[in-house]
This record gives C-alpha cells, structure tokens and sequence, in this order.
C-alpha cells in the first residue's frame, strides 16, 4: 500500500474515532439527565406503610410527618437516608408515641437486585419492628446482618438509627445514644492494598529484574484475600456509582479511594493499566488455569474489530441503562461474586463456567473480550491522549 | 506444516467467536433479569399509589356502610347509635 493510501485511512479513522468519542460523551451526558429527569418520588404510600395505623399524615417539616388518627396525634414518621452498597437508601420510619418502632418502608434503593433480594428475603426490614428508638442500632450488636449483602444492612441499619434517635430527641424528647463520628475503617483489605502498591513501585524503581516474580506474588496475595476472603475487585457497578456522584463517606470506604486513587495515578503515570496487570483478583484466576491448562497468547486473525467493538458496546449499553435508571448494580454483569462467593445468578454460572474452559486455551479470556473495565481504560486513555497532543500544539505555538 | 497452522487458527478464530456470542448473549439475559425486576420494583410502588388514591375511605363512607350494615342486620328496630 502506497503512502498517501495509507495517510488517508489514518485519517478516516481518526474522524470515525473522533465522532464516536464524542457521541458516547454525549450519550452518557443525556442518560445521566434522563435519568434524573424520570426519578421521582412520591412519600405517600410510604408514610403509610411504616404506619398503617394512621389516617393522615401532616407535615411537620422537610422530612418529618406527625401521624395522626381522628385529628389526635398517634405517632411520627420520618424519613431518613444512609449510604447502602449500590449508593444511597431513603426509608421511611413510624414510631409511635411510646418511643416504639411500629414500621418501615424503602423509599428509594440502589442495590444490585439480587443482592437486596436476599434481604427482603432474610426479612432484614422486619427486624427493626418494635425496637425502641432509644436502642444503638449497631450491627453485630443488637441487629445482625445478612451475611453476602453486609453494605446494605449497614446503610439500612444507619438510616433507621438516624430517623429513630432524631424522634426519639426531637419529638419524644427521650434520651437517645449521642451520634458519633464514623470510625475510619482501616482493616486487612485496606493493608493488603496498601502492601500490593508497594509491591508495585518496589518493582518499578527498585527491584525490576525481580520483576515477574514480584508480580505473581501480588497477584497471588490479592486473589486469595481481596478475591477469596473479602470478594472486592474493582466493578462496573464502582464505576456507575462514580459516575452517579453517589461518593460514600471516606471513612467507611476508605478501601475504595485508596484503589481509585492508585489507579487514577498510575494511569497518569503509566501507558498500561496496572490494576488489571498487578491486582485484578479475577484475572489471576484465569493466568492460574493458563499457566495449568498451557494456554497461549494468540491474537485474532479475523474479527479483531468485532470482538472490540462488542465488548466496547457492551459496556457502553451497560452505563448507559444504569445512568436512565440510577442504579449502579442493576447492569453490573462481573461475574466475580460467582468465583470468590459461590454466589450468583445461573447465568452468571453458566458464564463463569464459559471463561474459566476458555482460559484453559486463551490467556485471560475475560478480561480481553468481556471485561468492562478495558474499554473504559481506553477511552479515558484516548481522551488523555488528545489532550496532551493539544496541550503540546499549544506550547509550540 | 504453516498450512495446517492457519487451518487451525481459523478454526480457532470462529471458536472465538462463538465464546464472545455466547457470553454477550448471557451478559444481556443478565442484565434483562435485572432490568425486568427494577421495572417491575417501580410498578409495585405505582400500584400501591394507585390503590390508595382510588379507595379513598373517608369516615363519613364508615360511617355510612356502618349504619347501613346495622339497619340490615337490626330486624326493623330503630337505629340510633353510632360507630364506636
């Protein structure tokens, strides 16, 4: 092929790559509005719910309802939010006049459905009907969670302490336990994490003939405890949440920022992403069926461009859809609980099962057709890149 | 010898292929699932809207089935009294 051949079809690609960036900016842009513009939230069938009791509701102020029978007042309802797994959670709760809890309703969740469905099915909510409003409310201590869905007991339990001692204070003018600042949860995911950067930037200034064997070490680490024991690799559903300005509190997810943080810098800092190459529990997984299986690194010959623009489309549909409906579980289609939790849907099975034969013949099958956190890589590395050639015509200019 | 090889890499390719189908294929039964039952979470929360804002029972409508149940039930006798 001859030169100005070829200068033209780099030319048409970058227009093409130019006009889909800019139309999955602007895609995500209008879902994000949509989405906003279709939440709506109507408090009445709630406030009845957490207490069927009354006849009528009357407002006392933003948030707080003073439930009344025949005119006399018979109770309160407020409503109440804390942060769950999936972002925020609204409940609404009724207390009568006695200081006791006399119902509960979910106003508004973010959860993965499966995963809240496990705590309608526990009965979670149920729990907290007749507790006082002056008791402490803390899990492991007067309210168990549900084990495999422990985020959003925490958040549910935080919502209904908060409305409980604020009538409790407020209305009922009882003594109730005095609100204390979160403890910053700092436990074995967050030092594991720490220990696994440090592992990375050993190799990298320090001890990079050593490499390979520092890297399968953090590998290693990180698939049996941030995947085995406490199953948190990075997932879409992070990623939705981000995007959704649902930013938990620092203190109690301080695993979280420490991992955006690593890979934000590194990404700066780095050509390749070195969550998935350093740290990626469930990509460990599968370079251990590699190496057991002898897989080999084979490259496409035909359908290269398909197989990346389906995952590409994949996940552009999946943040698409959790934008217009703000839920960051809903589309998260990782299959990660399924290995470390043995928990999951059938499909989501069926799926694991697919990847784990594949990898007996593929190097990382997953994460280089499926995985959604490539794509999302590349386009910020495509942006990154614009970017600095700008800024590089702006200084020779 | 390399014949064979791009034989094989072919045949590979299409095994690929199949991989990726199949696992889009399910990734979208997944998150149909889950579309399906946030769906259906909203309509739930509309239904209970709907129930509330059709049958509106106010005491007078009570008091009125009560007497009525009363005088059904009183064999003719005059009904005073009112619901407790």
């Amino acid at each position: 092929m001859n030169a100005p051949v070829i200068k033209l079809q780099n030319k048409k690609t970058a227009y093409w790559n130019r006009a889909l960036v800019t139309l999955t900016c602007l895609s995500i842009l209008a879902a994000f509005f949509w989405g906003i513009m279709r939440e709506s939230e109507n408090v009445n069938p709630h406030l009845r719910t957490a207490f069927p009791e009354a006849e009528q509701f009357e407002n006392q102020s933003p948030g707080n309802f003073i439930a009344l029978q025949d005119g006399h007042k018979i109770g309160y309802v407020t409503l109440s939010e804390a942060h769950g797994y999936g972002g925020p959670l609204r409940i609404a709760v009724g207390v009568d006049l006695k200081g006791v809890i006399v119902n509960l309703s979910m106003i508004k969740q973010r959860e993965t459905p499966s995963w809240y469905q496990r705590i309608l099915d526990d009965g979670f909510i149920n729990i907290f009907k007749g507790k006082k409003v002056t008791d402490l409310f803390q899990i492991g201590d007067d309210v168990d969670a549900v084990s495999g869905a422990t985020s959003t007991s925490r958040g549910i339990t935080q919502a209904v302490q908060s409305a409980s001692w604020d009538i409790g204070r407020d209305q009922l003018k009882l003594s109730v336990p005095k609100q204390q600042k979160p403890d910053i949860q700092f436990g074995l995911p967050e030092i594991v994490l720490g220990l696994l950067i440090l592992l990375w930037l050993v190799s990298k200034f320090w001890l990079s003939r050593h490499k390979k064997h520092i890297r399968w070490l953090s590998l290693l680490v990180s698939m049996v405890t941030l995947g085995f024991i406490y199953d948190s690799p990075l997932t879409l559903s992070f990623v939705n949440k981000m995007l959704l300005g649902y930013w938990p509190d620092w203190q109690n997810h301080l695993y979280w920022y420490m991992l955006i943080a690593f890979i934000v810098t590194t990404f700066i800092w780095n050509t390749k992403s070195v969550y998935c190459r350093w740290i990626c529990p469930f990509g460990t997984a599968q370079e251990c069926i590699n190496i057991l299986g002898g897989a080999k690194s084979r490259n496409p010959l035909r359908f290269k461009s398909i197989f990346t623009w389906t995952q590409r489309s994949l996940t552009w549909a999946a943040i698409l859809l959790a934008l217009i409906y703000r839920n960051p579980g809903m589309t998260s289609y990782e299959i990660f609980g399924s290995l470390f939790e043995l928990q999951g849907s059938t499909f989501q099975f069926i799926l694991l099962a697919m990847v784990m034969i594949a990898s007996v013949f593929i190097k990382r099958p997953w994460c280089r057709y499926l995985c959604p956190l490539p794509p999302i890589y590349d386009f910020f590395k495509h942006l990154q890149n614009k970017a600095k050639g700008k800024w590089n015509k702006i200084i020779t200019n | 010898m390399e014949q064979n090889n791009n034989k094989l890499n072919h045949r590979f390719d299409y095994l690929l292929l199949l991989f990726v189908a199949l696992g889009v294929l399910i990734v979208a039964l997944e998150v149909g699932k889950n579309l399906i039952s946030e769906i259906n979470s909203g309509k739930e929360n509309l239904s209970i809207q709907q129930s509330i804002v059709n049958s509106p029972i106010s005491k007078k409508d009570k008091q009125k089935s009560y007497e009525e149940w009363l005088k059904r039930t009183s064999g003719g006798r005059e009904v005073k009294d009112k619901q407790p």
